[in-house]
């Protein structure tokens, strides 16, 4: 654990997810139960197998993509572009503008990601260098070398720290800047990191920003093979349910701003106080009794038994998970948590857990139905990734903090 | 509180023709060249052939000398583990010693392609309006191996499997400056208080084509074909035009000074600064009058508490594209005004090639080996004749000079800069 010399206080959030535009959007689809998950829809792709994806709406993707100067949108992947919409939300909550502020900002991202390069970006060259033996690597070669057939800001399109360069393009903003991967371990870093510059007086704003998506064949195969994502036709994301048919993924961005608590006027604040990770769940440190606790779930009927006998130990009183929401994020999967974990608290509301009707486990406080008020003090965040690494985030309400 | 003492304990390195770290500065002062035509693009035709890369011979000695078989697990998880137990064999480490709260691990990656002919398995599921019919491509056995091999964080996921470590896990992915910025960021965890040890540095395996094609698309890659393989990079001559793209991978064991005290470590020398800036110029070069490259060297060397006339030398980002060397040569000047005619320069791009992520990390131990053996490195194929900026200290031949203090600079695409101060125990 990491104790905090000086309190981080999560001063504004945004997101670009399946659930809409913005933190009110999703903050609204998680007190109605209401999942953005919806049919596959893809120039790229199609299944059966996979049918359903908790995408990211033409009309949310326009929305986000005018908070995107226009010259930087053929460096901009559509996941780039929400993480920049999702940034600036968070930063107009927090009443900052980097660039006409004296303040010093850092930056920190994680990215998702899983395969590269993105199949669109060969997907007619393919097509074009395809013979009846298969691919004529040869011409392929040539027709990228010779004839500069491919898209000459791939690079950039693919860079591993895109996000980060986007963005502080985007925000006129220069100062500490780290670019993380990726999932739960990605986001735990890029947490960490933020909280340690702003403890060590290096900046006084950390943004904290993370993005993804995995809307490729290449990408979409890997996570069903490595068990991500389920591919038995299942169309619904039921976490802790017996019933449950497997995870489903999901696209988008969300934002956080980060400042030293004593730096912020006085009112209710939401602290992140501790952060942990493990490779090993087995060994990942538990908060004991939190009032809420937002934990991931993989729904697997059998994984999510094993996970709540996990968590009956740490006896929380509440359990609400977010992936029957937005499906199961590769680029923000904690930071989405932390996210509802401050609107729960700030609400002293539970939000019923999206797709849940029966639960693996009856004595375990499984939120269900529908939104329940209650009194929160001490949330937790408890997310693992499907390559084993887990991270847990205590977050505390401080009323009437100064 | 005050920050503490960090010192550099081990390391190990994988290069080009080169096993560990004594051979590539061997080879280096020797003046060879790591760069030679890489097999895959002479079989696929490529006018420019010439690469540095890790070779099958290479790759079979990695996997004989691994203390446990890493079955099931890509292979820069395997190069991974294969310079960690350098690094911490080195140290006086072993695999149990980074299993404690209080260690971390901070590995530089960027990201692991699929290879043409992964993409060309895909393309034969394509529908007649160019959609993939994923169903059918699911049951191919190409698309069911190992599901976590281009996960960029899968390597230290398994280091920190393979070596116990929990709580400070961080995959950098920073670009060319990922390498420079985990060992940066191990420097703070632990002068900061927060970690007594860690593990840092880089693993980067670019050289095959999908990468070569994005880098040759964009211009970044000398495109001389013609020239020979070990003459192509050419840092800071006005023939320059562009790198070559490397691989490879370089780690070091970070400890506070108390922490190798009371083990009675011995220092290889100290992390004594560090910056890490992103400029919002733009995503592909830097602010052409090069203030943005010096202000990340002014804030390592504020950090480290040191003038610009206290270093001996700086390790050069140098890749030998027309902008990034004309920024660093401007940079330089600002930075270092009168003292920039006794200041040591090296640019070891030129004979390893540019391994991107890895190059940083790379770059740091090869800093290292010169205070330890009081060596300015060559920069290969630099001749003063040639040279665009010829009050610079650059070399073609290994020079013998005392070092105590070596800046080393890594920028990334991105716009993220970032330098690094070493120096004597």
């Amino acid at each position: 654990m990491s104790p905090a010399t000086s309190a981080i206080a999560i001063s504004g959030a945004g997101c670009v997810l399946a659930t809409g535009w913005g933190s009110a959007a999703l903050w609204q689809a998680a007190q109605q139960a209401q999942s953005g998950i919806s049919a596959l829809d893809s120039p790229l792709l199609h299944s059966r197998k996979i049918p359903t994806y908790g995408q990211i709406s033409a009309a949310t993707h326009q929305r986000s993509l005018a908070d995107l100067a226009p010259n930087l949108r053929r460096y901009s992947t559509p996941a780039v572009v929400w993480g920049v919409s999702a940034l600036q939300q968070a930063l107009n909550e927090a009443q900052l503008e980097p660039a006409n502020s004296p303040l010093r900002f850092g930056l920190y991202c994680s990215q998702g990601g899983y395969t590269h390069p993105a199949l669109d970006a060969y997907h007619e060259l393919l097509r074009e260098c395809r013979q009846a033996h298969g691919l004529d690597a040869v011409q392929l070669s040539r027709r990228v070398l010779r004839d500069n057939a491919l898209n000459p800001f791939l690079v950039l399109t693919s860079l591993s720290n895109g996000l980060p360069g986007v963005a502080s393009l985007n925000l006129q903003l220069q100062g500490e800047c780290n670019a993380f991967m990726q999932g739960v371990s990605g986001n735990l870093a890029a947490l960490r990191t933020a909280c340690e510059a702003l403890q060590a007086g290096r900046v006084d704003v950390a943004l904290v920003l993370a993005a993804g998506s995995e809307l490729d064949p290449l990408a979409l195969a890997k996570l069903a093979h490595g068990g991500a994502i389920s591919h038995n036709g299942n169309a619904h994301y039921q976490p802790f349910d017996a019933n449950a048919q497997g995870a489903i993924g999901g696209d988008g961005a969300v934002a956080l701003v980060l400042r030293r608590q004593a730096d912020l006027p006085a009112g209710p604040h939401v602290t992140l106080d501790a952060l942990d990770g493990h490779a090993d769940f087995a060994r990942l440190p538990l908060p004991q009794a939190p009032d809420v606790l937002w934990c991931s779930s993989r729904a697997q009927p059998n994984d999510d038994r094993a996970l709540c006998a996990s968590l009956r130990r740490i006896a929380p009183k509440q359990i609400s998970a977010s992936q029957g929401l937005t499906g199961c994020l590769s680029g923000a999967p904690s930071l989405v948590d932390v996210l509802l974990a401050r609107r729960s608290l700030e609400a002293q509301c539970v939000p019923a857990i999206c797709g849940l009707e029966q639960p693996v486990a009856n004595d375990l406080p499984l939120a269900r139905q529908r939104s329940t008020p209650a009194v929160l003090r001490r949330a937790a965040v408890l997310n693992r990734d499907s390559n084993g690494f887990s991270a847990c985030y205590h977050l505390t309400y401080h009323p009437l903090s100064a | 509180m005050l920050a503490r003492e960090v010192h550099v304990t081990g390391y190990g390195l994988v290069a080009p023709m080169a096993l560990n770290a004594q051979a590539l500065f061997t080879r280096l002062c020797e003046e060879q060249s790591c760069i030679r035509a890489h097999p895959l693009f002479v079989e696929l035709g490529f006018a420019n052939t010439a690469a540095g890369y890790l070779d099958s011979q290479q790759w079979q000695a990695i996997y004989a000398a691994l203390e446990q078989p890493c079955g099931g697990q890509p292979r820069q998880a395997a190069l991974a583990q294969y310079v960690a137990e350098q690094a911490l064999q080195h140290a006086q480490f072993d695999r149990q010693s980074l299993a404690k709260p209080r260690s971390g691990l901070f590995i530089g990656a960027n990201k692991y392609c699929a290879s043409a002919q992964e993409l060309d398995v895909v393309s034969q599921y394509f529908d007649a309006h160019g959609r993939v019919d994923l169903d059918a491509y699911l049951d191919h056995p190409s698309s069911q191996r190992e599901p976590f091999a281009w996960r960029v964080d899968q390597q230290t996921q398994h280091l920190a499997d393979y070596l116990g470590v929990g709580q400070h896990i961080a995959t950098h992915a920073d670009a060319c400056a990922a390498g420079t910025m985990a060992i940066g960021s191990a420097y703070r965890a632990i002068a900061d208080g927060h970690l007594d040890i860690a593990l840092c540095g880089a693993t980067e395996l670019m050289a095959n084509e999908l990468p070569y094609y994005m880098f040759s698309s964009l211009g970044a890659l000398c495109a001389k074909g013609d020239w020979p393989a070990d003459t192509q990079s050419r840092p800071f001559m006005r023939d320059r035009c562009g790198f070559v793209l490397s691989e490879g991978a370089a780690m070091l064991v970070l400890e506070s000074r108390e922490h190798a005290e009371r083990r009675q470590a011995v220092s290889l020398g100290r992390v004594l600064g560090y910056a890490n800036l992103c400029e919002a110029e733009k995503m592909t070069s830097s602010s052409r009058d090069g203030s943005k490259y010096a202000l990340c060297m002014q804030a390592a060397l504020a950090d480290a508490g040191l003038t610009p006339g206290e270093i001996d030398q700086v390790n050069l980002h140098g890749t030998s594209t027309a902008v990034n060397d004309s920024c660093e040569a401007l940079a330089l000047e600002q930075v270092f005004a009168d003292h920039l005619a006794q200041l040591q320069l090296t640019a070891n791009k030129s004979a390893v090639g540019h391994s991107l992520a890895g190059s940083g990390a790379i770059e740091a131990v090869l800093s290292l080996q010169s205070i330890a053996h009081g060596v300015q490195l060559p920069t290969l194929n630099y001749h003063a004749d040639g040279a665009q900026y010829p009050h610079l200290n650059l070399h073609a031949q290994v020079q013998t000079q005392t070092v105590n203090t070596v800046l080393s600079n890594s920028f990334g695409f991105g716009g993220i800069n970032s330098a690094i101060v070493l120096g004597r125990a």
